[in-house]
Parts: structure tokens; sequence; C-alpha cells
């Protein structure tokens, strides 16, 4: 977060290798190793947010209010249960 | 390479991309629409049949049997030989089958085997499609041998006994459950089981079935049980359809296209309206407009009611009305119409299914329900004779304001029990006429008290009429543009429109917030069919549904560093 922007994102399983990795150097930040975020409104429709995953390669993308500001996470697995959910319940 | 090969190398290569599959489908769908304006014209002229000999008995025994047989026969060969061949019809089917045949002979070796077996099919199924005009001329021309009369079911009523008019019903309805139990598919609506052959896998229809299906319909209604016609040819339409589309192999997606273009010709064939078939086919039987399903329904719908224009002399029984809007605030007493008519349809779809349930909760043998139902229609029709059979003839009394307040209401009111009787006792017969009978009554009664409330504002009560059996229809059957369309092609008159779009769509909305199913769904759904729009679609879904908000997580789960990928990074790992 740079003064409340996402710069980037970094995943559980990198840090980890990073960390396993002899030849990281250890003043490295997490800067050095994010990619930059894949991120969707949290007003668009899933049809769309499914193509932007699949377009970017992405397994999950950062949700955006409409100010631009961070509020969550989407992930394929929170997409298919949102889906069953509402099929469900009809 | 010589020229000519190189000229036509490109044109080659065209013919190679030729989409053979979608060609196929629209061959099918001409010839399911083919089938569709015939079975119409068959049907409603069976029905005729049915209604002579049953109400007119001791004349037609006398011709066939008795002591005019002699000048009967010559009467029957004088107008057999008078009437209109369309010779063409044979010719058409000759030459198609001749194609067909020079096809086998010449196009064998070139096109795979497969698909001349295919093309071979489609070519037979067609030409015997058009064969079947002459058994449908031969039995009007028998009709037209007895003593005519204008005005269908119910001038033959007025002039036969009164006993009649409840034994007959009921002996058509027994009759028709003997077939019934013969076939047990052969029950039913007509259009629900189209329905549930799209919807569902492996359920086709039976081009046996959908025969017996019109036999035992055709002697409901011809005796005059109280349902409609068009459900029967639409269930043709539909065997047609999925008989010829499972002995192509065609796949899933294209059989229930032809299946819902089969049911849209029914209609089409029907009302002699090809956009309102069109739409039924998109918004009730395949619940879906996608473009690309476009043409081959327009095409069937288009074919039927050319075939049957053809064959009847361009006419349904239902007779045009001329239409016109007096006063623009007039859209105002016609939302009223609306929001009665869905109120109605709501009534209808309620009894219908009601009678459905209790009826067949009873512990009666299925002949026996048939044949109490049948009384208890013709006991109905002492009261009002006007609600036995299809009532087309009342509808059009209806539309050109020949009926007083009394007898509409009258009919009104007994027409839902009766047509209810009818389809809960277990009887085949369609239930789409019905709630064009009941909006024709509906509309009319209203616009007579309208016009005696606001004379200054409504001119004609009649108008009304006609734009009452659009709303009832588009409430009870959940499809607004049907209902539009349909009494738009029947007046022709473009300034019914904007009326009509107004009533159908109130209309549509009192059922659908009520009921939330229109008198098909709810028939379908309790057969087991799971409507594949039942659900929503994933561009109905927000992102913001489906994404996990950080705020729901444990602060330790943001400072540990461990969810990396679903915490914030409020402050940055270290090291």
């Amino acid at each position: 977060m740079d003064n409340g922007a996402v710069v980037g994102v970094i995943s559980v399983r990198e840090a980890r290798m990073a960390l396993l990795d002899p030849a990281v150097d250890r003043s490295a930040t997490a800067r050095s190793f994010a990619r930059p975020a894949q991120t969707l409104m949290a007003d668009d429709d899933l049809r769309s947010a499914v193509q932007k995953l699949a377009e970017m390669k992405a397994a999950e993308a950062l949700v955006m209010d409409v100010e631009g500001k961070p509020i969550g996470v989407v992930t394929r697995e929170g997409i298919l249960e949102a889906w069953r959910r509402a099929t469900q319940s009809e | 390479m010589p020229l000519w090969e190189r000229a036509s190398q490109p044109l080659r290569r065209q013919a190679a991309r030729f989409p053979f599959e979608r060609a196929l489908v629209m061959a099918v769908a001409a010839v399911v629409g083919l089938y569709g304006g015939i079975a119409a014209g068959l049907f409603a002229t069976a029905i005729r049949s049915v209604q002579l000999i049953l109400f007119r008995g001791p004349e037609v025994a006398d011709a066939l049997f008795g002591v005019m047989h002699v000048e009967w026969l010559h009467l029957l060969a004088e107008r057999l030989a008078a009437a209109h061949w369309h010779l063409e019809f044979a010719a058409t089917a000759a030459l198609v089958l001749v194609a067909a045949a020079a096809l086998d002979a010449l196009g064998g070796k070139r096109l795979p085997v497969f698909e001349v077996q295919r093309i071979r099919s489609v070519a037979l199924a067609a030409a015997l499609g058009l064969g079947l005009y002459y058994p449908l001329l031969f039995l009007r021309t028998f009709n037209g041998t007895f003593t005519q009369t204008e005005g269908g079911l119910y001038e033959l009523l007025v002039h036969a006994p009164r006993w009649l008019w409840v034994v007959a019903p009921a002996v058509g309805a027994l009759l028709a459950a003997l077939i019934v139990r013969f076939s047990p598919e052969s029950g039913g609506h007509g259009v629900v089981e189209v329905i549930e052959a799209v919807h569902k896998r492996d359920a086709p229809i039976r081009g046996r079935v959908a025969l017996w299906k019109s036999l035992a319909a055709g002697l409901v209604i011809g005796s005059g049980g109280s349902a409609g016609r068009e459900g029967p040819v639409v269930h043709l339409g539909g065997a047609v359809a999925s008989s010829l589309s499972r002995f192509l192999a065609l796949p899933r997606s294209e059989t229930s296209l032809l299946l819902a273009a089969g049911a849209g010709a029914g209609i089409a064939a029907s009302f002699q309206a090809p956009l309102a078939g069109s739409l039924f086919a998109l918004e009730i039987v395949l619940a879906d407009f996608d473009v690309r399903r476009f043409a081959p329904v327009v095409l069937a719908c288009v074919t039927a009611v050319a075939t049957s224009g053809a064959l009847l002399g361009g006419g349904t029984e239902l007779r045009m009305v001329s239409w016109s809007l007096t006063h623009p605030s007039e859209i105002a007493v016609y939302l009223l119409l609306g929001l009665l008519s869905g109120l109605c349809g709501l009534v209808y779809v309620r009894f219908v299914h009601g009678a459905e349930r209790r009826l067949s909760a009873l512990r009666l043998r299925p002949e026996l329900r048939a044949a109490l139902g049948g009384l208890v229609v013709g006991c109905i029709g002492l009261i009002a004779p006007r609600v036995l059979g299809t009532g087309i003839e009342s509808m059009n009394a209806a539309l050109a304001g020949q009926l007083t307040f009394g007898v509409l209401a009258l009919t009104l009111i007994f027409k839902l029990l009766a047509t209810s009787v009818t389809l809960g006792s277990g009887a085949p017969g369609g239930s789409f006429f019905p709630a064009v009978f009941l909006g024709a009554m509906l509309g009319a009664a209203f616009g007579k008290v309208a016009h005696v409330a606001l004379p200054g504002i409504i001119s004609s009560a009649e108008a009304y009429a006609a734009v009452g059996m659009g709303a009832v229809v588009a409430g009870a059957t959940l499809a607004p543009l049907t209902g539009v369309l349909m009494m738009f092609e029947l007046t022709g008159s473009y300034q019914i429109v904007l009326p009509l779009l107004v009533a159908c769509g109130a209309a549509v909305a009192v059922v659908q917030g009520t009921l939330g199913g229109s008198i098909y769904t709810i028939g379908a759904r309790r057969r087991g069919v799971q409507l594949r729009n039942a659900g929503p679609a994933l561009s109905d879904l927000s992102v913001e549904q489906a994404s996990t908000r950080w705020s729901r997580f444990p602060r330790s789960c943001l400072t540990t560093g461990s969810c990396a990928c679903s915490g914030p990074p409020r402050t940055p790992p270290s090291r």
C-alpha cells in the first residue's frame, strides 16, 4: 500500500519461496516481488468477472469500490459459491 | 491445371464451408411447419365431423345406411369431383421424392452416405405431409354433403334435442378416456408435453401418441367438451419435430429448437398469426430470445400459415375485426381492463390446476371420471350453451357486439367452470383457446359497462373484447408479446398495439406477481420439469456478492501475514 493505493499483490507461496531461496537478498521488500494487482469493481457482474480472471490467468482479484479503495478479494471459489447460493435459494 | 478447375476452385472452397447441418435444420423446420398447417386444418375438419355425427345423428345415419344412401353417394361423388384437388400438392410431393431419389443415385458417391439418408428422410416426410391434404379434402367434402349451418357448434346445438347436450359431452369424454387408457401419454394439454420435451432429456414425443391424442381431443371437443383445439395441433407439430430429429440424429439443442418451432407452427396455423406463433415458441416453449433460434422458428410458422391458408381458403374461423382508438385517454381504461384480465387469467390458472388436483385425487376409474366430467360440462351447457366446444362462434359474436351483458357475464363464469372440469377430468385438449374465449367475454362485458359509465370517452364496446382476448392470454400464459401480436394480427390494426401493450403488461404483472408461473410452467413443474431459466445467471450477480470482505477477517490474520493473499498488506511483510 502506498498512501492507501494498492501497489501490487504477493501470494503466500511466493513469499515462502522467497524466504527459502538463498539467492534472494534479505533486504528485499515485498514491493520487489509483488505483481501488479488485478482488480475488479464491486458492481461488476460475475460473468465479466469470470472473463477477466480467465484473461488475466488469475485465481483471484482485488475488489475495489467506486472510490478506488480496495474492499476485499474475489476468488474463483468465491464466485462458484456465490452462484451456488443464488441458484439454491430459488 | 485446366482453366475450368482453376476458375471453380474458390467456389468449391465455399461449397465445402456450406453449413450443412444448419440447412438441414431449416429444411426440417419447413417440414414441421407444413405438418402444423395441415394438422390444424385436418383437426378442425375432424372436429366438425364429430359434431355432425353426434348432433345430426339421424341425418348422417340416413345418408350412410338409410333411405338416402344412393342420393347421398351421388352427392358425395359430385362434390368430390368439384372439390379443389390442388394437384400441385401431389405434384410437389412427387417432385420432392424424385429429387431425393436423384440425389441418392447421382450424389451418392460425392456426399457421405449418412447425409444422403438424412436428405432422403426429410424429403419423404415432406411428401407424406403434402399427401395428408387428401384425407383432409375428403373429410371436408364429407362434411359438406350435410345441411350446412352458419355459426358452428352453437347453431347445431340449438337445433338438437336438449338431452343430447348433456349426453354427448359424456360420451365423447368416455371414448376419449378409453383412447387415453390405451395410449396413456395422449392425455394432457399438449403444450406442456412439448415444454417437457424441450427442457428434459429423454422425453421424446412419439408420433403415434400425437395421432391418438388428436383423435381423443377431437372427440372431446367435437362432442362439446370445453377445451381448445390448438393443444393437439401443437402436440402434433412437436411430435413431428421430435421424431424427425431423432431419426436424423440431430443434437439436443437443434431438437429443442425444432420442437419449439413445431409448437409455434401449431399456434400460428390455429390463429393464422405467424408472428404470434413465433413469439409463442420463443416466449413460452424455449423461454429464450436467442437471435440464432429465430430463423427456423419463423420459417416453420410462416410455412404453417401459408399451408393452412392455401388449404382452408385463407382464413381461420375466427373473424377479423376492425379496430380503432377513439380517444387517447381510453388507454387508462384499458389499463383497468388489463388488471381485470390479469385477475381473470389468475383465476383461470388456479381453477384448471385446482380441478386437476382435486379430480385426480378422486378414487374413480379414469373413464368414469372423464364421463362424469362430461356430464357436468353438459349440465353447465344447459345453463350457458355457448361454453360448449371451442366457442369460436361465440367469440365472433362477442367481437361483433351481438351478445348482451347478461349472456357475456354468464358465459364468462360458466366457461371457467366448464373448462376446469373438462381439463381437470383428464380429457385431452388445449388450454390456450379457452383463455382467448374468456378474454373475449370479459373484454366485451367490460366494454359494455365502461360504455354506460363513460359514454363520452368510450365509443365502441366491442373494441374491448379484442384487447381482452390478448390480455387474458398474456396473463394466463405469461407471454405478453404473444398476446399483443396475436390480436394485432387478428385485427390488422396498428392502433390496437398501444392499448394492448398496456393491458397485456398489466395482466402479466398481476399473474407473475401472485402466481409466479403460467398455466404451462406450473403444469410443467408438476411433471418434474426443471425449467432452464429458473435460477439467476452469472451475469445477474455482482462481484460484491462473491467477494470476501477484509473487515470479516480476524485481526490476527492480518498481522501475522499468513493470509497475504486475502488480507491487506497494511504493513509490508518485514524481512
